[in-house]
């Protein structure tokens, strides 16, 4: 059975999300409800640039 | 053979984190390093639960990469203890550094080079005679 994956904050950040998957092939049928294309590698790094962004934001990278 | 805490979820390695043992920030800013060495995503399940799941960049090897985040996540965790313990310390020193006021030897600090008060130009033997 394929995971269910969730988008939510504080991990990631919807805006941040869309900035980087909105251009990617899958996206549309992702948005309306599609299955996830966990095998393809570009959803995969999308996904990893949007938590990292969004955990920037969070001010993870500070260093303390 | 993985740990029982490494399960593989359809070829994606899978860590469920007991957040009522770390903190919310601990996780997001190891999550934070490890974002430029895997393919990473993080969700809730349940209220005190976080998953972490893990898949390799092309090229990455991911052997024991799960254990080692669950690593640095304990040391991460462990510093934001020590750091909130020794945070009064930490104050303390930052205000004296940013004080004009001495705690330890006012007039000794505030006194003109010449006026010496602690006759510090004055030789022991000198002052044995004094």
């Amino acid at each position: 059975m394929m995971p269910k994956l969730k988008f939510e904050e504080p991990f990631f950040d919807p805006e941040v999300l869309k900035e980087y998957c909105a251009n990617s092939p899958w996206w549309e049928d992702v948005s309306n409800g599609g299955q996830l294309p966990l095998a393809d590698n570009d959803f995969w790094d999308c996904i990893t640039k949007a938590l990292r962004h969004s955990l920037e934001q969070n001010g993870a990278n500070a260093n303390e | 053979m993985r740990q029982d805490f490494v399960s593989d979820d359809n070829g994606v390695l899978l860590v469920k984190i007991d957040m009522r043992i770390f903190s919310l920030n601990a996780l997001l800013k190891t999550a934070y390093w490890y974002t430029g060495r895997c393919y990473l995503h993080l969700q809730t399940d349940g209220d005190d639960v976080i998953e972490a799941r893990f898949k390799p960049k092309p090229g990455m090897n991911l052997e024991h990469l799960p254990e080692q985040f669950m690593n640095d996540l304990l040391i991460q965790s462990l510093q934001e203890r020590v750091s909130k313990e020794s945070e009064p310390f930490k104050n303390l020193i930052l205000a004296h550094a940013l004080s004009k006021t001495s705690l330890v030897n006012a007039d000794a600090e505030a006194a003109e080079p010449f006026e010496d008060p602690k006759k510090i130009m004055i030789s022991d033997d000198a002052k044995t005679q004094i």
